[in-house]
């Protein structure tokens, strides 16, 4: 081993502590020996607690012994099993079992519960005679362990405590030996598990407990009389118990004998056993279901319509259609979104046999249902009903030919809306296009169609394509929109100027101070402006860049509203030039409180990287100005922050 | 150490409890939160004292008092004592409770297990203390009979949040995180957008993490003179972690960052962010995931592969708000964070439906957008709340071995089925951390 210098410095270990992952096998090694080196010095505590913590990830058998040495002192027991416990030798588990016969109480204690955080089925003896110690935390330490080993015998130990146990320690180990009960379920060992289980069902215990332990029985033993019982029980413990179990226990027969207890039980614990059927994705619970959605309770009925749509099956499609003409529209809805949900495709043919129903309703509905379904199939069919006679029809078949449609159906709906005067109908329509366009792999196509198609549209239409062409984007979209400013049409005019400034790329920027400098009307330069300092917003631009926009856009703001959109923008460039800009809208009453807040915002992020002076001097106005408390205490935080970082 | 004097419970337990029970079988899943019938609503909407859920806060720090403050607004429940270990919070969150129901009923411990010991009536706690707390604190009152709100994240370890979920299942109890944008309709929305294939094919999950490094500080402040214990008690402040000596800066916010106390700037966000990811593909829950070691200190940029094309990238930037993620298919994406009003998205069209799809949610699952209301209602009709302990213990897991995967510097494979890392057994040692006696998992 090497020599130390026992010295060691906190600056050396934490350089230790961050070289420690991600070694070879021999570096492992190196570090072990050095954090066995920091715990044999008379080196501080936090620097051992360190070493500890790190011998954890890095140690092994020969680390073992300088740990367990430290079991008995009481400022380093707890980390040397925090090391201990990470080390996957068996020597751990033998230096533990050592200590117990060493170690008094809580020292005792912490190495009983570290055995049962690994497991140790060498130690069921000792700890089972620990059971009997006089501490009484040493024996409640020891009922853990045993139930987190999770043996057969560490159950069994348990078991013969609980028949010595009277009240609260009766209730102690009984918890326990839950806990080893449930790893041994989880181990497939029902049948081992059973006996525990029962007795606990029976002991005199907190209600709690024997519902838990009579889940159990339940579980293990598949009586599925005891869960009727709990089903039908009237205490709240037993009753909610008996739900879960109900929903746990697999098998055709307990489907069976929950479908009676439907018939027998009042209707507030039918809603919710309905729901268990749902979650059980038995089959065999269908048809019941299906006769609960016809009539009765209404939270019934809407429960046993969920419960179809989680059960998934088809043969469930043509009541849920059915309750599309239900009266009651809560009823409909849970319908359709039921529908929506069942995932054989066999529901399609179902789906789109009814899209020739007379019934507007339901056929706007069955619509709906063709676009969440994505049955393509039925594209068609619904490209025809965009001629449908009823307004609601029509509208509902553009909303789902726009999910479902491609490039294909494109210059149908631009034809569509050349030809439209409705102005519901337009929009939709726009709506539509959109989503083609922005999912369409040729964008230039796109462009091309719009761009046609706007050369032959009225003035109602033509504002619906010039948004289109910004869902698409790229210059050759920004030239045609910019053209379109020039349309003698007023309302295409300002359309064209609306979407230039929600344009989504930089290469717009231009435009809009263009507008913002150049326009002859008021509206349009103020639009341009808005346009033009949204983009100082946008994150995915450069800070630099961002930055140059708000100083052009100074000179010219008149407004608060855009004062307040230039701050805003401000607060989030953070930096001394961001921080220079703001400094003059801290004397202007309308905009005051935001320009404090910007800022703050600036301040909080860019403490020390910003012009030091300027900083301090924001934050001492922010704190003359400010009505807020909260602000005036924050800035004078900060500004304490400065001085002390001077 | 109990502070006030405690009171008598007014209303009839037993009385209580049978409401409960009835309103426990009245509550079906439509019935929610429309579960207190009408007699029982006294003048104004008020729910009588007998009827209504008992609640204890634990901790009462910044989060703790804004989530008291946000539960003592519902009508069904009412707080009957907090717990806290230090007094001038404690001292709040009584104020809180008091200056709520026009009395001074509300009684303050410094030690849960006296608070346990002395209300035996308390059905369900508010769990918001520092993180270091949450499993071992939700555990424990699970195995009291209690329900539990615990505020994120769910687990310092894998091994914690094992613990939790064997726990809840056992006794079945009920257990919410405060993963509460997960009953945001913005939220709610992105992942229902994804989870229904409203996005064409997923292929990436991004999920918001909050800068800084992943290397929390393992080093200790400067001692400081310990406060007397009803002022601060700093041993019931540690609990279960290592023991360190006393500074005031821990327990006034600067246990973040600290390793023994803090999950570091993956957890920090992310406890809520691959959740809110984790909600858009339910059908992935089991499958095996690779973490890439993104060679930084913050995480960023830290894929976590699934089988096939599907992707989570941890990210520390591209959101306007905190907390946000982004869902991306072959059809368009979505993104959202605190702060938007309604989520950015690849197309206009996409959020069309908005409304229509949070709603058909909320009533197909029968949902509030309304976290702590979900979870009273989950309390009275005894269903799994939306972030129930396989959620939290789900997105836990991911976040932890993140961090592994940032402590080793290299790759690892987690496997959440066998609840392991694959053929790594130094990924393995760090699933676990020993607590300081005498609390034990």
């Amino acid at each position: 081993m090497k020599k130390y210098i026992f010295a060691i410095s906190a600056v050396l270990l934490a350089r230790m502590i961050l070289s420690s992952s991600c070694l070879g096998a021999e570096a492992v090694t190196n570090k072990m020996e050095d954090f066995i080196g920091v715990l044999k010095s008379d080196v501080g505590l936090e620097q051992k607690v360190a070493a500890c913590r790190e011998l954890g990830l890095v140690g092994n058998k020969e680390a073992v012994p300088v740990l367990a040495g430290l079991l008995s002192d009481e400022k380093l027991a707890h980390m040397a099993r925090y090391g201990l416990e990470q080390i996957p030798d068996p020597a751990v588990d033998e230096a533990f079992r050592t200590a117990l016969d060493k170690l008094k109480g809580q020292l005792l204690v912490g190495v009983i519960n570290s055995i049962g955080d690994r497991r140790d089925v060498v130690a069921i003896e000792p700890l089972s005679k620990l059971l009997k110690d006089s501490d009484q935390q040493v024996a409640r330490a020891a009922a853990a362990a045993l139930g987190r080993i999770g043996t057969v015998e560490a159950g069994k130990a348990l078991d013969e405590a609980i028949d010595q146990a009277k009240s609260v320690e009766l209730q102690f180990l009984c918890e326990e030996l839950l806990a080893c009960a449930g790893t041994l379920v989880s181990q497939r060992k029902e049948s081992k598990a059973l006996g525990f289980y029962e007795k606990m069902s029976k002991a005199d215990v907190a209600g709690r407990i024997k519902a838990a332990a009579t889940r159990g029985v339940i579980l293990c033993s598949g009586r599925i009389n005891l869960l009727v019982e709990q089903l039908n029980s009237d205490d709240q413990l037993m009753f909610a118990m008996g739900l879960r179990v109900a929903q746990e226990l697999k098998g055709r027969k307990v489907t069976s004998a929950l479908i009676f207890q439907v018939g027998r039980l009042p209707a507030e614990k039918v809603i919710q056993l309905v729901q268990v059927l749902g979650k059980r994705k038995d089959k065999a619970a269908v048809k019941e279901l299906i006769t609960l959605t016809k009539n009765g309770d209404k939270n019934v009925r809407k429960a046993a319509i969920t419960a179809l749509a989680e059960i998934g099956d088809s043969s469930a499609a043509p009541v849920l259609m059915e309750l599309l003409r239900d009266t009651d529209s809560e009823i409909v809805q849970i319908a359709s979104i039921s529908l929506a949900s069942l995932p054989d495709p066999a529901v399609n043919a179902d789906v789109v046999k009814m899209l020739d129903c007379p019934e507007s309703v339901i056929r706007v509905r069955m619509l709906d249902l063709v676009g969440q379904r994505r049955i393509k199939k039925a594209l068609p069919v619904i490209m025809n009903a965009m001629d449908d006679k009823d307004e609601t029809v029509r509208i509902a078949a553009i909303r789902n030919v726009g999910v479902m449609a491609g490039m294909e159906e494109l210059p149908v709906l631009l034809d569509k809306i050349i030809k439209s005067t409705n102005t519901v109908e337009i929009s939709t329509l726009e709506k539509a296009v959109s989503s083609i366009c922005s999912t369409g792999s040729d964008q230039d196509v796109c462009v091309q169609k719009l761009t046609e198609t706007l050369s032959k549209a009225n003035p109602s239409s033509k504002p619906a394509l010039l948004r289109a062409l910004r869902v698409v984007g790229g210059p050759a979209a920004l030239k045609v929109v910019r053209g379109a400013i020039a349309d003698s049409n007023k309302n295409v005019h300002s359309a064209a100027i609306r979407v230039l400034g929600e344009w989504k790329t930089t290469d717009v920027v231009p435009v809009l101070l263009e507008l913002a400098k150049g326009s002859s009307e008021q509206v349009d330069k103020i639009l341009g402006l808005r346009g033009y300092l949204g983009m100082a917003s946008r994150r995915e631009i450069p800070q630099k860049e961002r930055l140059a926009i708000c100083k052009e856009a100074v000179s010219m703001i008149q407004r608060d509203e855009e004062k307040k959109m230039l701050l805003g923008a401000l607060g989030s460039i953070a930096n001394a030039g961001s921080l220079n800009l703001v400094m003059p809208y801290l004397d202007e009453p309308g905009v005051r409180i935001e320009a404090a807040a910007t800022v703050m915002a600036i301040a909080e992020k860019r403490g020390r990287k910003q012009n030091i002076s300027m900083a301090k001097n924001a934050l001492q106005k922010v704190v003359k100005i400010t009505d807020n408390p909260s602000i005036a205490k924050r800035a004078e935080e900060l500004l304490q922050q400065i001085e002390k970082e001077k | 150490m109990r502070i006030t004097d405690p009171i008598q419970t007014t209303g009839n337990l037993l009385s209580r409890r049978q409401f409960l029970k009835r309103t426990i079988a009245v509550s079906g899943i439509f019935a929610v939160p429309y579960i207190i019938p009408a007699s029982a609503l006294g003048k104004g909407g008020a729910v009588a004292p007998s009827e209504r859920i008992l609640m204890a806060s634990i901790g009462a720090g910044g989060r703790g008092s804004s989530d008291l403050s946000w539960m003592i607004g519902e009508q069904d429940i009412q707080f009957i004592a907090v717990c806290e270990a230090r007094k001038d919070r404690r001292d709040r969150a009584k104020n809180i409770v008091d200056e709520k129901y026009g009395n001074k009923d509300c009684v303050a411990y410094r030690d849960f297990r006296e608070m346990y010991s002395e209300r035996k009536d308390i059905d369900a706690v508010l769990i918001a203390t520092g993180d270091r707390w949450h499993a071992l604190l939700a555990t424990l009152a699970m195995k009291a009979g209690k329900d539990v709100y615990c505020e994120k994240p769910g687990s310092m370890t894998i091994a914690e949040g094992q613990m939790l979920v064997a726990t809840a299942k056992r006794y079945g109890r009920i257990f919410q995180t405060g993963t509460q944008r997960l009953s945001q309709a913005n939220f709610v929305f992105a992942a229902e957008m994804a989870r229904t294939g409203r996005l064409g094919k997923l292929h990436t999950l991004r999920a918001h993490t909050a800068g800084g490094s992943s290397y929390t500080s393992k080093t200790w402040l400067p001692a400081e003179p310990e406060p007397p214990k009803d002022e601060m008690d700093w041993d019931m402040w540690l609990g279960p972690c290592p023991w360190r000596p006393y500074n005031s800066r821990y327990t006034h916010g600067g246990w973040h960052g600290c390793y023994d106390f803090h999950t570091g700037c993956i957890g920090e966000w992310g406890s809520h962010t691959i959740t809110q990811c984790l909600m858009a593909i339910p059908d992935h829950y089991n499958n095996v995931l690779e973490f890439e070691f993104p060679n930084n200190d913050s995480g960023s940029g830290l894929v976590i592969s699934y089988p096939g094309d599907l992707k989570m990238i941890l990210d520390a930037t591209g959101w306007r708000g905190s907390c946000g993620n982004k869902v991306e298919g072959s059809e368009g994406w979505i993104s959202v964070a605190d702060g938007y009003e309604r989520p950015e998205v690849s197309d206009l069209s996409l959020l069309k439906d908005f409304d229509k799809i949070v709603q058909d949610y909320m009533i197909a699952n029968d949902r509030p957008m309304n976290h702590v209301r979900d979870f009273f209602n989950c309390v009275r009709n005894r269903r799994p709340t939306v972030s129930n302990p396989g959620m939290m213990h789900r997105s836990m897991s991911m976040v932890h071995a993140a961090n592994i995967c940032m402590w080793l510097k290299r790759n690892v494979k987690w496997d959440p089925v066998k609840q392991e890392f694959i053929g790594d057994p130094e990924a393995n040692r760090l699933c676990s951390r020993a607590m300081r006696e005498p609390w034990r998992a």
